[in-house]
């Protein structure tokens, strides 16, 4: 697979002394062509730092980006027509209709006019904003403006797609609408990194993910080897009516010697158990806990997601 | 850089211009307010109306050299040559004299109560005169140099030669032949002094130079007309100074300073890019949109709205009584010309703040104080920076002050003198000028500063 972006020991700290941020802290990774790549990673781990370095927004302290070869701070005039961001704020002009906003980035772009026109209308009508494009962009619904925000990085049609966040406050529609429009980018020849701190995202949308933490890649790989690394089968959490730390880690610690069980932990107040073929074992499991005088009140059974994965390296959950 | 991208900006701003909510009562509702206010301070009161003007004299003038005085001295030739200036005052100190006593008549054109414009005080030496100054004692002062007289005959002689072909003590010698030659290449500036920021200077600067203008033009073609002669000006020279009230006289400042005030809107507009939560200018720094010309399209769109403040500026200030004399086209072209000051404004502002709130509030404010650094408003120190090196007219000079350093010092003097004193663009050109290289100079280091700033 062809590398189009290589980037080495990416550092960038904010502030000094006591106030000293290492917002991104050495990260090195390539990015295939026509993959999603996604960053995933709680609020402040670094991901849009790193993003605004890789496009070349942000100069960093230490490290290279190569882009398709290309140095994106030495040579970035080479690489401004094959890079689009899709910006984790909502960055449009609020005063400008949705059309309006759409033109002036062709402008900008010195797009032929004909060609401009075709690119606006099936922007916007793949978003489904048609009914909305002659609207002052500030009268739209957040879901819209998220809508309008993410085509507006692609009026250019650009080969390499710098997406921050592009679902935070998003209902299940726009949310979809959005999923859509992202997966099929790289159909469409183009490569796409993504950031989020939504594991369900980079769990979906992604050919590879980064965990980042603190400035830091935890671990990089398909969203299918991440999970798998941490241990095979499906989880189920129990919730119980005695839930102090004490009686949780005992009745823990007794299911993690009991047949089929690969692990069992306490996270956020609750017992996790993996287990392979938990199905049919589950009345088991819940017979001997009751033996053990754990009484259950609550039950969720649910496959391994990147937030395991996440939890089982930090410790912490994504979203504290 | 490409006209589709310098429109698109331009046509963006424009858009968002029209759009914004205030901006449009802003420019409409400024121009009157600003005027208005100056207008209801001062229209009824009788501040600033009293306009006689001291004036000191300082005449170092050695009048003519030794030779002249024999010769002129000659009461047979003091009557045969009549037209050439033969009073003993005059051989002896000068023809700098007959400045002053024209000087000393002079009135309002327009003033029914015949009030003498200009108080003479005679001075001998510079100390007590720049004390006088100082003290305020004095409103102005006219300083003829030791070889005033001699430098007047010498540019007199090399007039004639350029316009006519040979020198004028030539055509004398053919009647006189032992009429001595002109003295050749003698320098001797008349020069105003007097503290440039102080309106009461400023003012009767203007009358002044309006006069002393007129009476080189006229001195210049000396002899030409129905035998008057060399220098000798008559109760014939007629010059239209009129009087004005003090509101009236405040006017030109204040639409220039208007002027200067307007970049708070559109900082903001540029301003308005950096907003923490949406950084719209991140798209144009990742697009293929050259610094210039965002440059450019940001500043095409700010020459309409100019145009149109500045009109109703003007506009706003005639209806509440401004009646200048003066020339309103070149006026109007004055305050126009202020835009490339008033527009680097805008990007040193935008250059350091990334709050559009913050940018407007700076821009508002550091307007007023260039305000007060140019001396619209209160007297600042005098801090000469060259003496007597600002060429007023032909022949003319002040001192440069450092205040002199700012664009609006000149485009004040300029509009102030043409509206008011009906100054032809020849005799407000070296303010022009002083006030477009100035212009030019900070606008393009402000660009530059703001490109390195927001494009790095
Ligand atoms: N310009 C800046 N000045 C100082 N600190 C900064 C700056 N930009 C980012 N940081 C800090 O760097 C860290 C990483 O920020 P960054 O925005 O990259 O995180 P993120 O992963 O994108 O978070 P989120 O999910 O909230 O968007 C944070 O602690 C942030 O406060
Ligand atoms: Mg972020």
């Amino acid at each position: 697979m062809k590398n189009i972006i290589e980037v080495s020991n990416l550092k960038k700290y904010f502030g000094r002394g006591d106030k000293l941020v290492k917002a991104v802290d050495g990260i090195s990774l390539e990015i295939h062509e026509k993959e999603i790549f996604g960053f995933l990673g709680p609020n402040g781990a670094g991901k849009t730092t790193s993003l605004r370095m890789i496009i070349g927004l942000l100069k960093p302290d230490v490290g290279e980006v190569s882009i398709m070869g290309n140095n994106p701070y030495k040579n970035g005039k080479k690489l401004k027509r094959e890079l689009g961001i899709i910006p984790q704020s909502l960055t449009f002009y609020t005063d400008l209709t949705v059309e309006e906003n759409l033109w002036f980035l062709a402008k900008i772009y010195d797009l032929p006019k004909d060609l401009a026109k075709d690119r606006i209308d099936s922007l916007i009508s793949k978003v489904g904003l048609d009914e909305k494009r002659k609207q002052l962009a500030r009268t739209l619904s957040g879901g819209l403006q998220r809508r309008l925000n993410l085509i507006l990085g692609l009026i250019h049609d650009p080969s390499i797609i710098l997406c921050d966040e592009p679902t935070p406050g998003l209902d299940p529609q726009s949310r979809a609408v959005v999923w859509d429009f992202i997966r099929d980018l790289p159909n469409q020849g183009k490569t796409v990194i993504l950031t989020t701190h939504f594991m369900e995202e980079a769990d979906r949308l992604s050919d590879r993910v980064a965990i980042i933490d603190n400035g830091k890649i935890l671990v990089l790989d398909t969203p299918q080897k991440l999970k798998a690394s941490i241990g095979e089968g499906d989880l189920v959490e129990f919730t119980l009516f005695r839930d102090d730390q004490h009686h949780l880690e005992k009745i823990s610690n007794l299911l993690k010697g009991y047949n089929g069980i690969v692990d069992s932990f306490v996270s956020s107040g609750r017992i996790v158990i993996r287990a392979l073929d938990v199905v049919p074992r589950l009345s088991k499991i819940l017979n001997y806990m009751e033996s053990e005088n754990a009484v259950i009140e609550n039950m969720k059974i649910r496959s391994t997601t990147l937030e395991d994965v996440f939890i089982n390296l930090t410790g912490r959950a994504l979203r504290d | 850089m490409s006209r589709t991208q310098i429109l698109g900006i331009a046509k963006r701003m424009g858009t968002q211009t029209i759009r914004s909510t205030w901006t449009i009562p802003y420019l409409i509702i400024f121009p009157l307010f600003f005027i208005g206010v100056y207008w209801f301070a001062f229209s009824t009161s009788n501040i600033g109306n009293n306009q006689t003007f001291d004036l000191g004299i300082l005449n170092q003038d050695t009048g003519f050299g030794d030779e002249m005085k024999t010769f002129l001295n000659n009461e047979t030739i003091q009557h045969e040559m009549e037209w050439f200036p033969h009073s003993p005052e005059i051989i002896e100190k000068g023809i700098g004299i007959e400045v002053i006593y024209i000087l000393k008549d002079l009135q309002y054109t327009n003033d029914s109560e015949s009030e003498k414009i200009f108080n003479i005080h005679n001075f001998n030496t510079s100390n007590e005169l720049e004390l006088a100054l100082e003290k305020r004692d004095l409103d102005i002062a006219l300083v003829f140099p030791q070889n005033y007289t001699n430098a007047s005959l010498s540019i007199a002689n090399s007039y004639w030669f350029t316009e006519y072909g040979f020198f004028l003590h030539d055509l004398i010698q053919a009647n006189f032949s032992d009429f001595p030659d002109f003295p050749t290449s003698v320098n001797g500036t008349i020069q105003i002094t007097g503290d440039n920021n102080y309106l009461n200077y400023k003012i009767s600067n203007s009358i002044l130079s309006i006069f002393l203008n007129q009476y080189h033009d006229m001195s210049n073609i000396f002899g030409t007309t129905g035998g008057k002669l060399i220098l000798s000006l008559n109760e014939d020279f007629q010059i239209n100074i009129p009087k004005y009230s003090f509101f009236e006289m405040m006017v030109p400042g204040l639409i220039m300073f208007a002027i200067i005030i307007e970049p708070s809107l559109f900082s903001m507009f540029l301003c308005n890019e950096f907003k923490a939560d949406s950084r719209t200018f991140d798209r144009i720094r990742i697009s293929p949109l050259s610094p210039r010309s965002y440059v450019f399209g940001s500043l095409l769109i700010q020459i309409p709205i100019l145009l149109i403040q500045t009109f109703l500026l003007f506009l706003a200030s005639f209806l509440l009584g401004f009646q200048p004399h003066g020339n309103i086209v070149l006026g109007f072209l004055i305050a126009c010309l202020m835009f490339p000051f008033s527009a680097s404004l805008t990007y040193i502002t935008a250059a350091f703040f990334s709050d559009e709130n913050v940018a407007g509030t700076v821009t508002g404010f550091g307007a007023p104080i260039l305000g007060f650094m140019t001396g619209a408003f209160v007297d600042t120190p005098k801090i000469v920076l060259f003496r007597n090196s600002f060429p007023i007219a032909s022949g003319m000079a002040r001192d440069f002050l450092l205040w002199d350093l700012i664009p609006l010092t000149h485009g004040v003097n300029a509009i102030r003198q043409v509206l008011l004193y009906d100054f032809t663009l020849e005799m407000i050109i070296y303010d022009l000028i002083a006030m477009l290289i100035l212009s030019g100079v900070y606008l393009t280091i402000f660009i530059l500063i703001y490109i390195k700033m927001r494009f790095k």
